[in-house]
């Protein structure tokens, strides 16, 4: 999933209004920023073992709240933020293929293959993690364009990702 | 018949390696996903924040 991760930052800052959404957004892409690092270090498999199976999002999980525990002292805030990095599992899993455990199957509905239908997914992700998000706003800030900048902003990138797959389909990460 | 590439991705790949270029797009579309929301929300609630201000 591109930008759905987004949708689950969204509505995760309702619950934690304390944590800034550019954390939350860090740590529901932290499997994704893991392969960044690992593109770098020219240790980066397509099978996506250490950083998308079973074991890795535990760890990533268990990295993310420590640190948010550390950084905010609340518990509730930790929890949180480790449920975001764990979302990153199920969501990929329905758009891609992803890798379970060592020696296990790499699982998934791959409608990455389909990317008019990756968009309509994406979109009902981002748009409900966009509703609760609005709802954390204080009143006065509901009214104001911008949030609705913002849902048109994320729409607009997740329909660009989707065009760029049609052209390119076999575009891979690094 | 493989199309040619373009005039842009020669060029790009006579100043990088195709490696880097994936990384960088890879970690640019990352970065683009995680900053535009980010500033979105810090606008908006600075804006608030100003026009409240302003209110009183």
């Amino acid at each position: 999933m591109y930008v759905g991760h987004v949708g689950v930052a969204l509505g995760a800052k309702r619950s934690v209004p304390g944590v800034a959404l550019l954390w939350l957004i860090v740590a529901a892409y932290l499997p994704d920023w893991t392969d960044a690092a690992l593109c770098i270090s020219g240790k980066y498999r397509d099978t996506g073992m250490l950083s998308h199976s079973l074991p890795a999002g535990a760890l990533l999980m268990l990295l993310a709240a420590a640190v948010a525990l550390l950084a905010t002292g609340d518990r509730f805030a930790a929890a949180v933020v480790a449920a975001v990095v764990v979302s990153h599992l199920p969501l990929d899993y329905v758009s891609g293929l992803k890798p379970t455990w060592p020696g296990g199957p790499a699982i998934g509905l791959q409608i990455y293959t389909r990317p008019v239908v990756d968009f309509a997914t994406e979109a009902i992700v981002i748009a409900a993690g966009w509703v609760l998000y609005t709802r954390s706003l204080p009143a006065g800030l509901r009214r104001w364009n911008e949030s609705h900048v913002m849902l048109a902003a994320l729409l607009g990138m997740q329909l660009a990702a989707d065009v760029a797959r049609l052209l390119y389909p076999s575009i891979n990460k690094c | 018949m493989t199309p040619l590439p373009t005039a842009e991705i020669q060029l790009a790949s006579l100043l990088l390696p195709p490696s880097v270029i994936g990384d960088l797009r890879f970690i640019g579309a990352l970065a683009l996903v995680t900053l535009v929301p980010a500033w979105l929300d810090w606008r908006l609630r600075r804006g608030g924040k100003s026009s409240n201000t302003s209110s009183h």
